[in-house]
């Protein structure tokens, strides 16, 4: 498995665990307060350490191949980011367009989300392209 | 992105170069050992530039290595 597989898999299971935890404290909590859950997806940050090659080893970490691969899913991860950002901006003011403004409650849920998202769509395209032998 | 319309004889010419190991290829030309797998199983076309590395790993050219049959 190549370096870019284990931190796609990494990714995955950081976001899991973010929705998982997410949506244990939803009925517990309410939105807002449930909304701490996603401070999991901090451990995002580790994953450069996939790429520290071992000492003496002469592997190479990333190629041609890899680039290539981590470009599509990189292309993939923000055409849907952007459909879904446009979505539910537009889902945003079809629900409030009556009370004539937004809850500044909302805000922090639009990064959250779209961060959710790249991620999310990156890590299944890169797994899938693998998973292809492309 | 695969195609079906260049062929390569990476396996064989590894086999003929004192049977090459695939890690070995993979080293000299500066490549992942996954990359080699999916080059000869014929899911990935290499640039332009890996594929003269490739050939000059094997001291042939490039036409030995790969054919293009569209």
């Amino acid at each position: 498995m190549s370096y870019h597989e284990k931190q796609a898999w990494f990714n995955l299971a950081v976001v899991g665990l973010a929705m998982a935890t997410f949506f244990v404290l939803l009925p517990l909590f309410g939105v807002q307060r449930a909304l701490g859950a996603f401070g999991w997806l901090g451990l995002l940050g580790l994953s450069p350490l996939f790429y520290r090659a071992k000492k003496g080893n002469s592997q190479v970490v990333s190629d041609e191949r890899d680039y290539l691969i981590q470009s599509k899913a990189g292309l993939i991860a923000y055409s849907v980011f952007w459909m879904v950002f446009v979505g539910g901006s537009m889902g945003v003011w079809a629900l409030y367009r009556d009370h004539g403004y937004i809850s500044v409650d909302i805000l922090p849920v639009f990064p959250l989300v779209g961060w959710v998202v790249l991620t999310l769509v990156q890590s299944v395209a890169t797994l899938v392209q693998y998973g292809r032998g492309k | 992105m695969p195609s079906a319309e260049l062929k390569n004889q990476i396996r064989r010419l590894r086999f003929q170069n004192d049977e090459m190991t695939q890690e070995a290829l993979a080293t000299r030309v500066g490549v992942s050992r996954q990359t080699i797998i999916a080059l000869e199983a014929g899911k990935y076309v290499p640039s332009l530039v890996l594929a003269f590395r490739i050939a000059r790993a094997f001291a042939m050219t490039i036409e030995d290595v790969f054919q293009y049959e569209g």
